[in-house]
């Protein structure tokens, strides 16, 4: 498994692709706290990123990897390797580069200049987000064969996450305005790891807009440790989910 | 010139007499006296009492000539928690500094104080220190006096309970300063207080208000701190009050605000600093206000300006980081909003001369849908909000209108 993260990790190194996301991360994650001297505000323009580029980014690439790597894979599937290594390796392979960008290109940056406990969210927020989207990534070009179809499904789930599923909960809270929904609510945005990932960094920064009324059902909920974890389970369980349905379906799979 | 050569000259032979009069007793043990209740009773008009180290378990102390008494470090005077006055004060140019009083217990029929001045003037309350008394220092039907470089701390729990640090009712011209004011109901309450002066104190964690002011008119409060207080200022009730330079500091909680502003006009709000409040301002029935050079610095809504507000000039103030900048119920606005400088301004400057081409306004879509649904808070910094607020942005169509800053600054505006 090591050895073909390893020849994965280097393979993608070299990629022309990576190097250039790499630059824009780095572009983003430094260039923001050169411009931005209020560490907090720079946090938020870096949810932003998180929030929106890099889940783009991981699910497109991930899943163009996997379909551009199709003989290679195969090649290895026709060695003495179990499938299982084979998948976790690609998946182990393409989380490390990821991983990898966003703590060099924003990471270090957050460390050196808001070492705080919203910074250290939106870290590991962002992290967990590399795993959830890679493993989507994963499961998508594992099911559909076709590059093209795959690339335009993945797209789609994207914009579903980033944009269609907040809209959809925006008219339920509109229909459902006179009844107390803060509960429901905040049960539905578990279905969406940009929503975990997003409440669980703002709880720790913008509690203020958050306080009033129905927003201190959330911030008792995020504020405290168990909601804190609760999220980190939800994003866990929303990386190993589609990563378990793709590996099942790998290891099954006529190559 | 002639009047004024009189006036000294009146004063000079009215004061020298006295001053030259005037007896020094000691009160403790070696003393004059062993008691400062004897002290008084012994005392002639302008006397000098001082008191020496000891505890005073006296209450009830009524002072009905004008003395000056002043304590030794380490003279204490205990009220035992009876709800009881420490000092009642009824003569004019009365001076008590440097006593520690504590324990005036708590009464719902009386509010007692450990100093109460009841229709006296030219007082002046210095130095001392007042610890867990119902009500600090109350003054009722008082003008002219100075309320100085005291220190007034309680550890109420509940607000019903609570009495205040600093009251005042139907007085004038008072001078309030350089007080630390804590764990009271409100840090100084004002009641029908006229052209009064409130500087340089520092009001934290109140129960209710740092500053209260209630039906008081021409009043001014200068370089104060209020820091988490469940509530910083309220102003209401009042005309013609300026509030300068003051700092409003991180007064949070679900109901908290910086400063509420409610019935009160032809005020100036100048150069204050509003930084990490749920509610910078809060402003209802706000009339003719000038509110300019503040700092808006990282607070839940900066400006939360209901539709009631008339005439105000919100001009040259910084908005940084706020979450929300201003706040309004209606879709009409009567208020200049001119020459600010805004956080959440994209637009552009051409011609370079510092003032950005494109109006901005500082409403946004999602404060209203927050206003509206309360529960949509949770998709703060949603990309989808994003979008419909690009979108409302370019075609206004639910935010107001006519609330825009036309001419917003590109850079921050500086302090001299």
């Amino acid at each position: 498994m090591f050895n073909i993260s390893k020849i994965i990790v280097q393979d993608l190194w070299k990629n022309k692709a990576v190097i250039a996301y790499g630059i824009l991360m780095l572009t983003f994650g430094w260039g923001i706290f050169a411009i931005e001297y209020q560490s907090e505000k720079a946090i938020l323009s870096l949810l932003r990123v998180i929030l929106f580029v890099q889940p783009l980014i991981t699910l497109l690439f991930a899943g163009m990897y996997y379909y551009n790597s199709q003989e290679f894979l195969l090649l290895l599937a026709a060695q003495p390797i179990k499938r299982k290594t084979l998948f976790l390796g690609v998946f182990a392979g393409l989380s490390t580069v990821f991983t990898l960008i966003f703590l060099l290109s924003i990471g270090v940056p957050v460390l050196v200049f808001s070492p705080t406990v919203e910074g250290l969210a939106l870290l590991l927020a962002g992290g967990l987000l590399i795993f959830v989207f890679t493993a989507i990534a994963l499961l998508v070009s594992v099911h559909v064969n076709d590059k093209a179809r795959g690339m335009g499904f993945a797209l789609l789930v994207w914009s579903f996450f980033a944009f269609i599923y907040d809209g959809l909960l925006l008219l339920f809270m509109y229909q459902f305005a006179e009844y107390p929904i803060e509960r429901p609510v905040l049960g539905l945005t578990f279905l969406n790891p940009i929503d975990i990932a997003r409440i669980f960094v703002i709880s720790k920064t913008e509690a203020s807009a958050l306080l009033g009324l129905s927003g201190a059902v959330f911030q008792n909920f995020f504020g405290a440790l168990q909601g804190a974890i609760a999220a980190i389970f939800m994003l866990l369980v929303w990386a190993s989910l589609p990563f378990a349905l793709a590996y099942r379906k790998f290891v099954r799979k006529d190559l | 010139m002639k009047n004024l050569f009189l006036f000294i000259l009146l004063g000079l032979s009215c004061g020298m007499p006295t001053q030259l009069l005037s007896a020094k007793w000691h009160v403790g043990p070696g003393g004059d006296f062993l008691t400062i209740a004897a002290a008084i009773a012994a005392a002639a008009p302008h006397d000098h009492i001082v008191v020496h180290n000891g505890h005073y378990f006296e209450r009830q102390l009524l002072i009905d000539k004008p003395l000056q008494l002043t304590a030794e470090p380490g003279a204490v005077i205990d009220a035992k928690n009876e709800a009881e006055d420490i000092f009642l004060i009824t003569s004019d140019s009365v001076e008590i500094s440097g006593f520690l009083l504590q324990n005036v217990g708590v009464s719902f029929l009386y509010e007692c104080a450990a100093i109460r001045l009841r229709g006296a003037n030219y007082a002046k309350l210095q130095d001392n220190r007042i610890e867990g008394c119902y009500f600090g220092i109350y003054l009722e039907r008082v003008s002219n006096t100075d309320v100085g470089n005291n220190y007034i701390k309680n550890s109420f729990a509940e607000e019903v309970n609570a009495g205040n640090a600093i009251h005042a009712w139907k007085s004038k011209k008072l001078h309030i300063h350089n007080n630390v004011l804590t764990g009271h109901r409100d840090g100084i309450y004002f009641e029908f207080v006229d052209d009064s002066l409130i500087e340089c104190n520092n009001s934290y964690g109140n129960l209710r208000y740092g500053l209260h002011f209630m039906f008081s008119n021409r009043d001014a409060y200068l370089r104060n701190i209020f820091r988490d207080n469940a509530a910083g200022v309220a102003v209401m009730f009042s005309h013609n009050i300026e509030m300068t330079a003051n700092d409003f500091l991180h007064n949070w909680g679900g109901a908290s605000y910086g400063l509420l502003l409610k019935e009160i006009s032809d005020g100036q709000i100048r150069q204050n600093h509003f930084i990490r409040n749920t509610v910078g301002i809060l402003a209802e029935g706000a009339n003719r206000l000038v509110m300019s050079e503040n700092q808006f610095t990282r607070n839940g809504t900066a400006i939360d300006i209901k539709g009631n507000c008339l005439d105000n000039q919100i001009t040259a103030n910084n908005f940084l980081a706020n979450t929300f900048e201003v706040v309004t119920n209606s879709k009409h606005s009567n208020n200049e909003f001119k020459a600010n400088y805004w956080s959440g301004y994209l637009g552009y400057d051409l011609d370079r001369n510092g003032v950005g081409d494109v109006p901005y306004r500082p409403v946004d879509l999602f404060a209203k849908i927050t206003h509206e649904i309360p529960a949509a808070t949770m998709l703060l910094h949603s990309n989808i909000i994003d979008l419909l607020e690009i979108g409302e942005k370019t075609f206004p169509q639910l935010i107001p209108l006519e609330l825009t800053d036309s001419m917003p600054r590109i850079r921050p505006y500086s302090y001299d």
